[in-house]
């Protein structure tokens, strides 16, 4: 594969990837897998 | 205040909310758009909009449905009494799309069951002749293939046992069914890249073509994807974020949901270029001769490239499971979105009202599998999603950036999530998502007048749709003026 194939697929994925982890990452530290029980 | 269903926890919210958004366009329409757009070069437009549209809308939807805890319709008259009829509108727009999707998923059925015996074996291209019974035109309906109805008479009845328990039923389904595609396509995905010739199609999948950038095509094409592919103006995201506690995050759910369906259409577009470059090397042709999105790729071109494999039964069966495990949780996130639309507005029961709507879907999705079906079926397509979602999208920008204020949205967007938003929330919902969906909506009604969509006879395109979209219209504007029953719900 040419380069700018390579460096697409390691910045797209570090982007996309990254930021869902990172997103994640949050939220567990939220306690997004606790029940859900009622509101405030 | 009556008792409403809640979620078990976030991380089911989030589940089902990743279900409905990954769906069948993010394995054969995402890799394609990125294909026909500049390759690798897409993705910068195609994240582009998922910062400046996709998520702030989707903020939006999250929002108006956790904090006002009614589905769509209810929702939206908390806004102001005649924007009731826009929230039905939506869940009437998404109606008629479930009748077809649920037939793309009945046709995923019978491949399954063929590629136990690998029934398309030799003949892939028997998909449109002998199993579609495809006529010449829209107007020569050809009659009922049965085997769709069979499929179609599966899905649905799957759907109303998922959904007719509400969302406790529906939370403990979306953890099978959102994480096996995900497993499936990985595995797809592995498959293709180890089989000779694959590094051709991810050349032309990943490979960037800056120039594409220059053309406001490409903007357009990213807009729209985003706009179709994270469920948005169907008016499940609020329904679904009714069924939350107040004081849940927003932000960090929306830029999940929307990067694990970006991350998920970006996965599959490994599995479909890898297995387009092994089947053109096999053939002996060029990658672009064999790329191809929609049915197509998923009942022929994949099937040809499978049957050419080693343990193409194996990989057939894995292949049409993702197929359905991707479309069942976003079908049924319509149907429930309908539902509750009519449980808050007439407290009506869940399981009876899941029953008629189910029947109802069955019936109305019979016209598409008569051997005209595919021809209305892309009709019905274009009018829903470019001028029925998009004008909802448009609406609801405007409601909340012109009516109720962003500025009020956003302070309670901020004082529940795990991170704020600022001013540019308020821009994009007031300004640029709206004028990105108008000039797509300015766009495609121009390409229509300057030449009828499809080649399609005029008659055919009145009846599919500017008729429906005019019946959905009539019939939004008629059950928002029937009067709501007070009360609490049945079961």
């Amino acid at each position: 594969m040419p380069p700018s194939a390579w460096i697409t697929f390691v910045a797209v994925s570090l982007v996309v990837y990254g930021g869902f982890a990172w997103c994640l990452t949050i939220a567990l530290r939220k306690g997004a897998g606790s029940e859900n029980d009622g509101d405030a | 205040m009556a008792h409403r269903d809640r979620w078990a926890s976030r991380a089911t919210f989030l589940l089902a909310s990743f279900g409905s958004a990954i769906g069948l366009g993010n394995l054969w329409r995402f890799p394609m758009i990125a294909y026909d757009n500049g390759g690798g070069a897409f993705l910068i437009p195609y994240i582009a909009a998922l910062l400046t549209a996709g998520i702030p809308l989707m903020m939006l939807e999250f929002a108006l449905g956790q904090q006002f805890q009614k589905s769509t319709p209810g929702s939206f008259r908390e806004v102001g009494r005649k924007w009731e009829f826009v929230g039905w509108w939506a869940l009437g727009v998404g109606t008629i799309i479930v009748l077809y999707y649920a037939v793309i998923m009945a046709w995923a059925w019978d491949y399954l069951a063929f590629s136990l015996r690998e029934g398309w074996k030799g003949d892939p291209q028997g998909f449109f002749d002998r199993f579609l019974g495809l006529t010449e035109g829209p107007g020569r309906m050809g009659g009922i293939r049965w085997a769709a109805v069979a499929g179609l008479a599966l899905t649905w009845g799957s759907m109303y046992w998922i959904i007719k328990r509400g969302v406790f039923r529906v939370g403990k389904v979306v953890l099978f069914t959102v994480p096996i595609p995900i497993i499936l396509t990985l595995v797809l995905a592995i498959r293709g890249i180890t089989l000779p010739g694959a590094v051709e199609g991810l050349k032309y999948y990943l490979t960037p073509d800056f120039s594409a950038l220059l053309r406001g095509q490409t903007w357009l094409a990213a807009y729209g994807q985003v706009f179709f592919s994270l469920s948005l103006g169907f008016g499940i995201l609020t329904a679904y974020a009714s069924y939350q506690p107040r004081n849940s995050d927003i932000t960090n759910n929306a830029f999940l949901t929307s990067l694990a369906d970006t991350g998920y259409a970006y996965l599959a577009g490994f599995a479909v270029f890898a297995t387009l470059g092994y089947l053109a090397t096999a053939q002996g042709v060029p990658v672009s001769e064999v790329a191809r999105g929609g049915p197509s790729l998923a009942f022929v071109i994949y099937p040809t490239a499978i049957s050419l494999m080693p343990f193409a039964p194996v990989i057939g069966v894995l292949f049409f499971l993702t197929l359905l495990t991707l479309g069942i949780d976003s079908a049924f996130s319509i149907v429930e979105a309908a539902v509750a639309g009519m449980r808050d507005k007439w407290k009506v029961s869940q399981e009876r009202t899941t029953a008629w709507f189910c029947l109802f879907g069955f019936l109305g999705g019979l016209v598409f599998t008569t051997g005209a079906g595919l021809y209305w079926l892309d009709i019905v397509d274009q009018w829903m999603n470019n001028y029925g979602l998009v004008v909802i999208g448009l609406l609801e920008c405007v409601m909340v950036g012109w009516f109720y204020g962003t500025r009020k949205l956003r302070e309670y967007i901020n004082e529940v999530s795990d991170f704020r938003v600022g001013w540019w929330w308020d821009f994009f919902i007031r300004w640029l998502t709206p004028a990105a969906l108008g000039v797509a909506l300015v766009t495609t009604l121009a390409q229509e007048f300057r030449a009828p969509y499809g080649d399609y006879p005029t008659w055919a395109l009145m009846v599919g749709g500017w008729s429906i979209l005019a019946i959905i219209i009539v019939a939004a504007a008629v059950v928002t003026s029937l009067p709501a029953r007070a009360g609490r719900k049945e079961a």
